[in-house]
């Protein structure tokens, strides 16, 4: 009678949930309207399947359901707009209000029109930049490990790589296997439409001054780690060169390069959140840096989660660039990959030194313990936040630096060279 | 009459109601009864299944609990790092009697608490080893994303027994939901049948999600208390510096950040941004400017530093300043207005003032006192202008500070700065950095180049013979008379004085444009070659103009401006000697010769001098 195949294929998707989600929101979120669908609209499930199927690449029909007296739909205990809801379940996991969402021009039940059925079919809304938006705050259902940590059952892909095949590193732990090519198909709108705003027309013929970046890794140390107490700056910088560093909350004062422990760093202002917070950052968090491919993992090693922005990894996903990834004990994720940055550089550096330039944010990576910011807690911004800290990587900043010195100067006038 | 007061705190709380105020005589007897009671009675009602070891349990696995005490199972889920997998750790044993209760009524419940790897309990209270085949409840509120984790991680573990309890917890929740909408629907057997079930079916989960959220708020309640991670109650968050700050516009650009005009607790201020990566220049610049005593009419007045993240999620380092509406000197030598001798001079002069003040170290009561300063990057943009005749130094980021003989910041590059403002000494990396009295003398050499820069703003309208030399060529005059060569900016600056020679014919002709030194003889950006050429090579200073011959003042400005750019660094004069002589200059223009310089040079500060020269 109806395909759950499709709806099978759908839940696969959910890798990702909200930090103040129901476990089984978005499953809920579903069955709600496959139901609603049944009695109401049958045509209309069919019209959603297809919809879903062809991922926007062509025209689909409106998918309605009545609209409720205020406008809103009660999913578990989490009340919020259908089309909101249905938008963020099969397309943006970081979506958080309707402010973000526009209709298409083909929509003719959009939220916007305030008829009596409102269309919830998701490929029917592109994503708007809206100001003043929180980072969003999500959390991984699966875990991105390592390749090195990649059991038996997947070591033949390392083995293609080592044989020169290209295939893409970032294997999934998980009973469910995607590459990176999966992702672009799961989500080539969701990136695209993002940046339209911002997008430049490229004349034809303009050469690329792309450099080649084979050199840029092999430098000693891959990385600085700054630490950072609220809105301070605690201790010395510390440069990484060991592959794999624990960032720990003990006090374990060898300096192996293996290990940073912030328990010996000392700050004469901590408050008592600071000291307590300190307490529990435990085993920290693991980071795995690939350096054949230039890929940063981070697991999370502590008892307490850790908050994670990185807009290169917001990138991959599809996130508002500012999202924050909540990584729960023993969870790991990749959280740069080199491959996204090159492709991204590329791409910049046809636009100009301004559009290449802002990719600096991506080489700058900001890692709360224990305590979390954004858009569903107190803290809104990492300075906020009693323990975190900054990773500065080296090879793509290094890369980037060389693709801006071989461009023209920005069209904005520096007024000091010092 | 005689009260007592128990000392035995164990029987504080289990004291029986007629007991309250009771003579002494009768405490003996009431003492002696509580002790009968609360001593175990070893009878068959009285013994619990126990596994402890034979320090609790004894031999032959049993316990005796007190009379009203419970007997209890308890599980727990624990993980085995050897086989890699959840396994379900049993405890029998024998609750305690709590006080107040007469029960174990602690013990017993606390299966419903929130814990950090799931536990349950179960109790009798029948004895007769009530408990060893005892059921406890099903786990609640343990960490669902932990399990997950688990899981996750154990892909093989599916079938572990915590999964099956919360499995059989789901159903049970699920067999009761459809018994209540069973009953629902035999109550509503008139209404239509499927709408009935909805219904019921919609209340019962409505009931088990406002169960869920409580347990939830719980939780997170007590992580909060732990300090654990989750969006909990309220706390409140301290607002820094960065939240005082309305941000009105842009004014400058660098490689380092921004220069940003704000609002500031009600006053105007300047915000100069950094990215983490140029943290050494912030955290130099910040130290610097909060050096003990550094407070100076003529040093850019410093107001707060903060690190905040920007809403495009940058970590960016902040310094705020004062905030002037004039803008650098460089900028304020641009406009179209020319100087008059006098401005030029009280500009040099409080420049110099700031100058001096950073170079000099200065000693007070206790552990104040105030370090050496080199500045290292003076130039025309580094230098704001305050008020007219007024200027104050700013940018310290690459400033040394020489304290107790050693050199601070204890890592520095040599060669930093601007290299068009940079001595020779520097250029030809010919400096020794363990010599701080060297950095103060290269400063003296930048500070030389800003002086002819606000030099040739100055109206010279007193000679004719100038006047038809700067008339007949002004292109000349644009590009200081030296080399023809074709730099971008020289090209612009040419382009704005032809602009002004159709304009306004009369009035900016006797001074000439502003133009950086050396400009028209270097490139926009110069390289450390070409630099060495000009400077150290052909020993190129910028050409001092011919109408100052006329002015006595511009022409003993043109020579200090000669002594202080000379090649050898220990020929050029010291900030304190320039500003002595600035300061006479300013008090006596037109003086000839040298004998009239046996004034009182007594004037410490540019503040003081204006008000002596304004007076005479």
């Amino acid at each position: 009678m109806i395909n759950f195949d499709g709806i099978k294929k759908i839940t696969e998707r959910l890798k990702w949930k909200q930090g103040d989600e129901d476990e089984n929101w978005a499953k809920k979120a579903i069955d709600n309207l496959m139901k609603k669908l049944i009695k109401h609209n049958k045509q209309a499930l069919e019209n959603l399947e297809f919809a879903l199927r062809c991922q926007g690449q062509q025209k689909t029909e409106c998918v309605t359901i009545p609209r409720s007296l205020d406008g809103r739909l009660q999913i578990s205990h989490r009340k919020a707009l259908p089309h909101v809801i249905y938008c963020r379940v099969y397309r943006w996991p970081d979506l958080q209000s309707h402010h973000e969402l526009k209709a298409i021009e083909d929509c003719r039940f959009c939220y916007e029109s305030g008829q009596k059925d409102i269309c919830i079919n998701p490929y029917h809304y592109k994503r708007v930049h809206a100001t003043g938006v929180l980072p969003p705050v999500l959390v991984p259902r699966y875990s991105e490990k390592p390749p090195q940590e990649v059991p038996p059952t997947l070591a033949k892909f390392q083995l293609m790589e080592m044989s020169g095949s290209r295939m893409p590193q970032n294997v999934n732990m998980a009973n469910v296997n995607f590459t990176a090519n999966q992702f672009h198909q799961y989500n080539p709108n969701g990136i695209e439409e993002m940046d339209t705003s911002q997008k430049f027309d490229i004349p034809p013929g303009v050469p690329t001054c792309l450099v080649p970046f084979d050199k840029v890794w092999e430098e000693q140390f891959w990385a600085t780690v700054s630490y950072y107490e609220l809105n301070t700056r605690v201790g010395e910088q510390v440069k990484v060169s060991s592959t794999t560093i624990t960032i720990d909350g003990f006090t374990d004062p060898c300096i192996n390069g293996s290990k940073i422990s912030l328990g010996l760093f000392s700050n004469v202002n901590r408050n008592a959140t600071i000291e307590n917070t300190r307490r529990h950052i435990g085993n920290g968090v693991k980071l795995t840096y690939v350096r054949s491919n230039g890929s940063l993992f981070a697991q999370c090693e502590s008892d307490s989660a850790i908050f994670v922005q990185s807009s290169n990894c917001n990138y991959i996903n599809g996130f508002h660039s500012t999202t924050v990834v909540k990584i729960a004990n023993k969870c790991s994720l990749k959280i740069f990959d080199m491959e996204i940055f090159r492709q991204l550089l590329e791409d910049c550096s046809r636009r100009g030194f301004d559009a290449s330039f802002d990719l600096q944010k991506m080489t700058f990576i900001r890692m709360s313990f224990v305590k979390g910011w954004g858009a569903e807690y107190q803290r809104q911004d990492v300075t906020s936040t009693p323990c975190w800290i900054e990773i500065h990587l080296h090879a793509p900043l290094a890369w980037l630096d060389r693709v801006l010195s071989t461009m023209g100067p920005t069209p904005r006038p520096i007024s000091s060279i010092s | 009459k005689d009260y007592d007061h128990f000392d035995d705190e164990d029987l504080a709380l289990s004291i029986p109601k007629n007991a309250i105020g009771v003579p002494k005589e009768f405490r003996q007897q009431v003492l002696k009864e509580m002790k009968l009671r609360n001593r175990p009675n070893d009878i068959l009602k009285n013994r619990c299944y126990c596994n402890y070891d034979q320090s609790i349990c004894g031999n032959n696995m049993t316990c005796v609990k007190q009379d009203g005490a419970a007997c209890y199972h308890a599980v727990e889920e624990v993980y085995n790092k050897a086989e890699k997998r959840m396994e379900t750790l049993h405890k029998w044993g024998c609750a305690t009697l709590e006080r107040g209760s007469g029960a174990s009524h602690l013990t017993c419940n606390s299966w419903r608490a929130a814990h950090h790897s799931p536990k349950s309990i179960g109790c009798c209270y029948e004895g007769n080893y009530c408990n060893k085949n005892l059921i406890p409840p099903a786990y609640v509120h343990h960490h669902k994303e932990k399990a997950l984790q688990e899981k996750t991680d154990n892909p093989e573990d599916y079938d572990s027994p915590l999964e099956n309890m919360t499995r059989g917890g789901k159903m049970f929740i699920m067999v009761f939901a459809t018994v209540m909408s069973v009953f629902a629907v035999i109550g509503c057997i008139y209404l239509c049948i499927t709408r009935a079930e909805e219904k019921s079916k919609a209340r019962a989960r409505a009931k088990t999600v406002s169960l869920k959220t409580e347990s939830t708020y719980m939780e997170s309640k007590s992580m909060l208390e732990d300090s654990g991670s989750g969006s909990g109650q309220a706390a409140l968050i301290q607002r820094t510096v960065r939240q005082d700050l309305t941000i009105i516009k842009t004014i400058g650009q660098g490689r380092y950040g921004e220069v940003r005009k704000a609002l500031y607790r009600g006053s105007y201020v300047a915000v100069k941004t950094f990215y983490t990566t140029d943290e050494d220049s912030w955290k130099n610049e910040r130290d610097v400017y909060q050096t003990n005593m550094i407070n100076h009419e003529n040093i850019l007045q410093f107001v707060a530093a903060d690190i905040w993240s920007e809403e495009d999620s940058m970590t960016k380092m902040l310094l705020i300043t004062d905030y002037h509406e004039l803008g650098s000197l460089s900028d304020y030598l641009c406009r179209e207005e020319t100087l008059t001798t006098d401005e030029a001079l009280r500009l040099i002069h409080s420049c110099i003032c700031g100058i001096e003040h950073l170079h000099a170290a200065v000693h007070g009561t206790g552990s104040f006192r105030k370090p050496e300063i080199a500045h290292r990057d003076i130039k025309s943009k580094n230098i704001i202008v305050k008020r007219p005749n007024v200027c104050c130094i700013a940018d310290l980021g690459l400033a040394l500070r020489y304290q107790n003989d050693k050199i601070l910041p204890e890592k520095f590059n040599v060669q930093v700065g601007t290299k068009r403002y940079m001595a020779p000494e520097l250029i030809s990396n010919k400096l020794n950095p363990k010599d701080f009295s060297q950095f103060k003398m290269a400063d003296i050499y930048s500070m030389a180049l800003v002086m002819w820069e606000v030099a040739i703003r100055v109206e010279v309208n007193t000679c004719e013979e100038v006047l038809t030399v700067d008339e007949t060529s002004p292109d000349h005059s644009a590009s200081s008379g030296i080399g023809e060569s074709v730099s971008s900016s020289g090209n612009i600056s040419r382009m704005h004085l032809q602009k002004t020679n159709v304009e306004g014919h009369s009035t900016s002709l006797k001074a000439k444009q502003h133009v950086p030194p050396f400009d028209g003889i270097v490139h926009n950006d110069p390289n450390f070659d070409e630099m060495n050429d000009v400077i150290c090579v052909r020993r190129i200073r910028p050409p001092p103009d011919l109408a100052w011959k006329n002015v006595p003042a511009l022409n003993e400005l043109s020579k200090l401006m000669e002594d202080s750019w000379h090649s050898i660094p220990h020929f050029r004069h010291s900030a304190l000697k320039l500003k002595k002589e600035m300061a006479e200059l300013i008090k006596n223009p037109d003086r000839q010769n040298q004998s009239q310089r046996k004034v009182e040079f007594q004037q410490q500060d540019s503040g003081l001098v204006e008000s002596a020269t304004n007076q005479s």
